[in-house]
């Protein structure tokens, strides 16, 4: 699994890198970036907290390496 | 065996917004596999509200951008019953529908969030517009427009981000507040006067330290008369003077109530067994302060939701809810974040920090041990990010300011792809 953010939908709230700063931070703009996006099976509970706690469903978990 | 070590068979939650929504998603994605209830009046998917006093007042987003669940109630295999839930007989471990139906469960979440107060006119009965739900947020949304002279009563966040999207409309916009600056309840003084002023330099008509003595009905308009002879006359009248915990179903139930539905650390409801209650509706113990605290901001109905999901599916081993205070606003096309908790007794600096973009923040400080207890950050949401990351180490003010200098300066990030 790896996460995939869909940029043009972020509104800058950070709250996912707030829950999930291992994968994910915002740039100099205010938007989403996956800073690591390979998700390893024991992480998956928090890489999920991580993308509901996007208020837009920027975030999506995606099959695949 | 004690229905308490086993996890619950029918989860009902009443309420389906956030608090509400995220409770279900967090039930599925740990593994609940067991019948999932949910008792909302309101047609149609769940979604989210924040937005409907900014991005979807303006018209810029639609209903189907306020989605809270991806795929929807179907995806999370909930069956969602639309009624407003009348009363819990936590006893017998049922609760009664508006319509009359009983529905039992193993665990109940309450969920029910707030109802916004309405302003009374001279003749006792309520006028104007309030933002609670999407179809309030349409009717309003409708009415601005034609060079209507929007009026928001309150000095909070609902009547600054309804005068913000007047303005952005090109609409006349005026706000009535009975205190000196705007959002000096939550923010305190000196961010007060600065976004009262940024609002000012926006064209808002701001009466402050006003008060009102009568509202009278002018077509479909209002009058406004305020303490010392002042007339406002509002083609669209829009109320932002707080809510109200939607707890009336609760009388007679044996479920503590206190302004807001009291719950301990783990987010459970006195009273009754198996019952839990979160976001804007519940008064939760606070660890962090030692107190019990009813917060009405996204993250913390978001982040109870974690919680309770997890203490409903192992109540063996449940867990604790810190709160990790976090809000925004939106007001004239700048993100205001706020984190932590801005006591309005703190000691506050108004700052710019030097950098290929100047980024200005004001920083609370608390006590005498020079603790930094808030940031705002003005249009700078990477900023925020480092502050959140900091806070809870509880630093000082100068660990956190050198910390947020240092970024503002300009380090870069590479993403992974």
């Amino acid at each position: 699994m790896r996460i995939e953010a869909k940029r043009h939908l972020c509104q800058s709230y950070g709250n996912c890198v707030a829950i999930d700063p291992e994968h994910l931070d915002l740039d100099d703009e205010g938007l989403v970036v996956v800073t690591r996006d390979s998700v390893a099976d024991g992480e998956l509970a928090a890489v999920q907290a991580g993308i509901r706690s996007c208020p837009v469903n920027a975030l999506v978990l995606v099959e695949g390496e | 065996m004690p229905a308490t070590t086993v996890p619950p068979g029918r989860i009902l939650i009443v309420g389906g917004s956030i608090a509400g929504a995220r409770t279900a998603q967090a039930l599925r994605s740990e593994g609940f596999t067991g019948e999932l209830i949910v008792i909302e009046p309101e047609a149609g998917e769940a979604y989210d509200r924040p937005p409907l006093s900014k991005e979807y007042l303006t018209g810029a987003w639609s209903r189907a951008q306020l989605n809270l669940i991806p795929g929807g109630w179907a995806s999370l295999d909930a069956t969602v019953v639309r009624a407003h839930a009348a009363a819990l007989d936590g006893q017998g471990r049922q609760i009664r529908l508006s319509d009359g139906q009983l529905i039992g469960y193993d665990a109940l979440v309450i969920a029910t969030g707030l109802s916004p107060r309405r302003l009374v006119a001279d003749d006792g009965e309520p006028i104007g517009h309030v933002i609670g739900t999407a179809s309030d947020a349409d009717a309003l949304r409708h009415q601005l427009r034609d060079g209507a002279h929007v009026v928001a009563v309150g000095g909070g966040f609902i009547a600054a981000e309804a005068a913000s999207v007047a303005r952005g409309l090109g609409l006349p916009a005026t706000i009535i507040d009975r205190r000196a600056t705007l959002l000096e309840g939550s923010l305190g003084a000196v961010v007060g006067a600065h976004i009262a002023a940024n609002h000012r330099n926006h064209g808002v008509d701001l009466r402050t330290q006003a008060r009102i003595t009568s509202i009278a009905r002018d077509g479909s308009g209002a009058v406004i008369t305020l303490e010392g002879g002042g007339l406002v006359r509002a083609d669209v009248l829009v109320a932002g003077i707080g809510s109200e915990p939607n707890t009336a179903w609760l009388q007679g139930s044996g479920i503590r109530v206190d302004d807001g539905v009291v719950t301990d650390a783990r987010c459970r409801a006195f009273g009754a067994a198996g019952v839990y209650a979160l976001g804007d509706v519940a008064r939760f113990y606070d660890v962090h302060s030692a107190k019990p605290r009813r917060v009405g901001h996204w993250t913390n109905a978001a982040d109870q939701a974690t919680v309770v999901a997890h203490n409903l599916l192992h109540p063996q081993d449940p867990i604790g809810y810190r709160e990790a205070p976090y809000f925004w606003s939106d007001q004239f096309r700048e993100k205001i974040q706020v984190a932590g908790h801005p006591d309005p007794d703190a000691h506050v600096d108004l700052l710019t920090l030097e950098g290929p973009t100047p980024r200005r923040i004001a920083v609370y400080t608390h006590g005498d041990d020079d603790g930094c207890s808030a940031v705002v950050t003005f249009g700078w949401p990477r900023g925020m990010v480092a502050v959140r990351r900091l806070m809870p180490l509880e630093p000082t003010t100068a660990e956190m300011l050198s910390e947020l200098e240092e970024l503002a300066a300009g380090a870069r990030l590479v993403a992974a792809r």
